[in-house]
């Protein structure tokens, strides 16, 4: 069993998502054949190689974020046995950091998925999608979905569902749970109370 | 011609032999666009495609449930508009969009020629 | 009494029109047409499938979405008022997550609905992801992630207890 997959598919941040708190060793590759080598223990990112050691964190961030783009496979081996190293890189810098893993935006959500602003949530945000959120906050407060954004504010619907991808990226927006956001305490006590009525003919 | 080439003129030729004709739409079963002849822009063939396969869909599990012999095509009738969807021998789907005031009629006997012409190329 | 709704959905071959055609106690009616596209199997869902559990005094009607894009309108349609959500996914196709998870949040978003997600094919493949690394993927608690094979009546009973408990 492993996590495996195609970045085209998957953005690195979803893969670093994954692999975050485990042990073990991450290939990336390119199809021009090029390999990226992440040696992956917890929260850090102990080691980079391309062929050759990657030695500067800020060459590992360029390599990082050159491989984002990329459509090449990943695997994740776990290590039975992992030693001690240095942290070369920290994945929740690289995941909270403007610019070090670039925002991806493959895999965009239906064009009707309700979204939410997270308001206290604090994210340095590029200048063009800072401006997009300061346009759609009032109505990613209420909730709202790349549609309606598009419709109302007469922005591209492509492009206003590339954005909210990025802000969700960040945690700064999230998908609308309806279940908590439209539903009143009353109302779920008492689906919950009917879900464990039906619930319990099956032990029966 | 080719077979899309001969598809695509007895589609034109239907839109334009019915005035008023948003599009006519042939479709597979499972609801992928294999051509189309549209004269609003506005309308999503991907969409009509999806949407008319899933009302014959439907529709063919109510009329062998109800046991009323093979489905030929449904009717939906709105305030704006009427949408025919016919069945094209066992693989593909017909769809018309059309104005509400059309002439059921003459979609009938249009019709019947096209499903034949469109059997025939299929 | 009233009909309750659980909605059984994800993305192509994940094993929607199975799961309810294991656990149905009624014939199921499915709406299955040859796929043009290749999809690892000769039939594809396009409307609906439709299944039913009696539970004391409880039906549970079952509702199997298609797992295409272009039928998301049967996502919406199927899922109004529905009870629950259970969202499959095949464990050894990870171009299909995305997928997964676009359908998940598109109708928790939209309706009201708890949901837990059914791993598949853990038995058949070799190189799949666990449950736990797909519940990193989503996003959540790693108990919302059950491994099933949507063949065996008894999970796919179990995944409508344990959903019915998290409702």
């Amino acid at each position: 069993m492993a996590i495996h997959g195609n970045l085209s598919d998957f953005s690195l941040r979803d893969i670093l998502t994954v692999v975050v708190g485990k042990h073990g060793v991450l290939t990336v590759d390119q199809r021009d054949g090029q390999v990226l080598r992440l040696d992956i223990a917890g929260t850090s990112i102990t080691r980079m190689t391309v062929e050759r050691p990657i030695d500067s964190r800020s060459e590992g961030q360029v390599l990082l974020r050159m491989f984002a783009q990329g459509n090449g496979e990943f695997r994740f081996e776990p290590l039975a046995t992992v030693e001690a190293k240095r942290s070369f890189l920290r994945m929740d810098e690289l995941l909270e950091g403007r610019g070090a893993v670039p925002l991806d935006e493959r895999d965009l959500p239906h064009p009707k998925t309700m979204f939410l602003v997270i308001k206290g949530r604090q994210v340095e945000l590029p200048p063009d999608l800072a401006e997009f959120l300061g346009a759609a906050v009032p109505l990613l407060t209420e909730g709202a979905s790349a549609e309606r954004i598009s419709r109302q504010l007469g922005f591209p619907l492509e492009g206003t569902r590339r954005n909210l991808q990025r802000l969700r990226q960040v945690k700064k927006v999230w998908p609308m749970q309806a279940y908590v956001d439209r539903l009143d305490p009353e109302q779920r006590k008492q689906r919950q109370s009917l879900g464990q009525r039906i619930a319990s003919f099956f032990t029966r | 011609m080719s077979k899309q080439e001969q598809m695509q003129a007895t589609l034109d030729a239907l839109t334009r032999a019915i005035p008023g004709m948003k599009g006519s739409f042939l479709c597979t079963f499972d609801g992928m666009p294999v051509c189309q002849s549209i004269t609003d822009p506005g309308v999503d063939s991907a969409r009509v495609a999806a949407m008319a396969a899933t009302a014959l869909g439907v529709g063919r599990r109510i009329t062998e449930t109800l046991s009323t012999g093979t489905l030929r095509g449904i009717k939906l009738v709105a305030a704006e508009g009427r949408i025919f969807i016919y069945m094209v021998g066992s693989k593909a789907c017909l769809a018309l969009v059309a104005p509400s005031d059309t002439n059921v009629g003459l979609i009938e006997l249009e019709v019947a020629d096209v499903i034949t012409q469109l059997t025939a190329i299929l | 009494m009233t009909p309750l709704k659980i909605v059984i959905s994800g993305p192509v071959g994940a094993g929607k029109t199975t799961f309810i055609r294991s656990v149905s106690q009624t014939e199921v009616v499915s709406t299955e047409e040859v796929s043009t596209e290749r999809i690892g199997k000769t039939h594809t869902t396009v409307a609906l499938d439709f299944g039913q559990i009696a539970l004391g005094d409880y039906v549970l009607h079952l509702f199997g979405t298609p797992g295409q894009s272009r039928f998301d309108y049967m996502w919406d349609v199927l899922s109004e008022g529905a009870l629950g959500l259970i969202v499959l996914v095949p464990c050894d196709a990870p171009n299909e997550f995305p997928q997964a998870r676009r359908i998940l949040e598109f109708v928790i978003s939209r309706q009201p609905v708890e949901f837990i997600i059914g791993l598949t094919r853990t038995d058949l493949a070799a190189d799949g992801w666990t449950a736990a690394e797909v519940a990193a993927y989503f996003g959540v608690p790693e108990q919302q992630v059950l491994a099933l094979n949507p063949r065996d009546a008894a999970h796919a009973r179990h995944a409508i207890h344990q959903l019915l408990q998290r409702v």
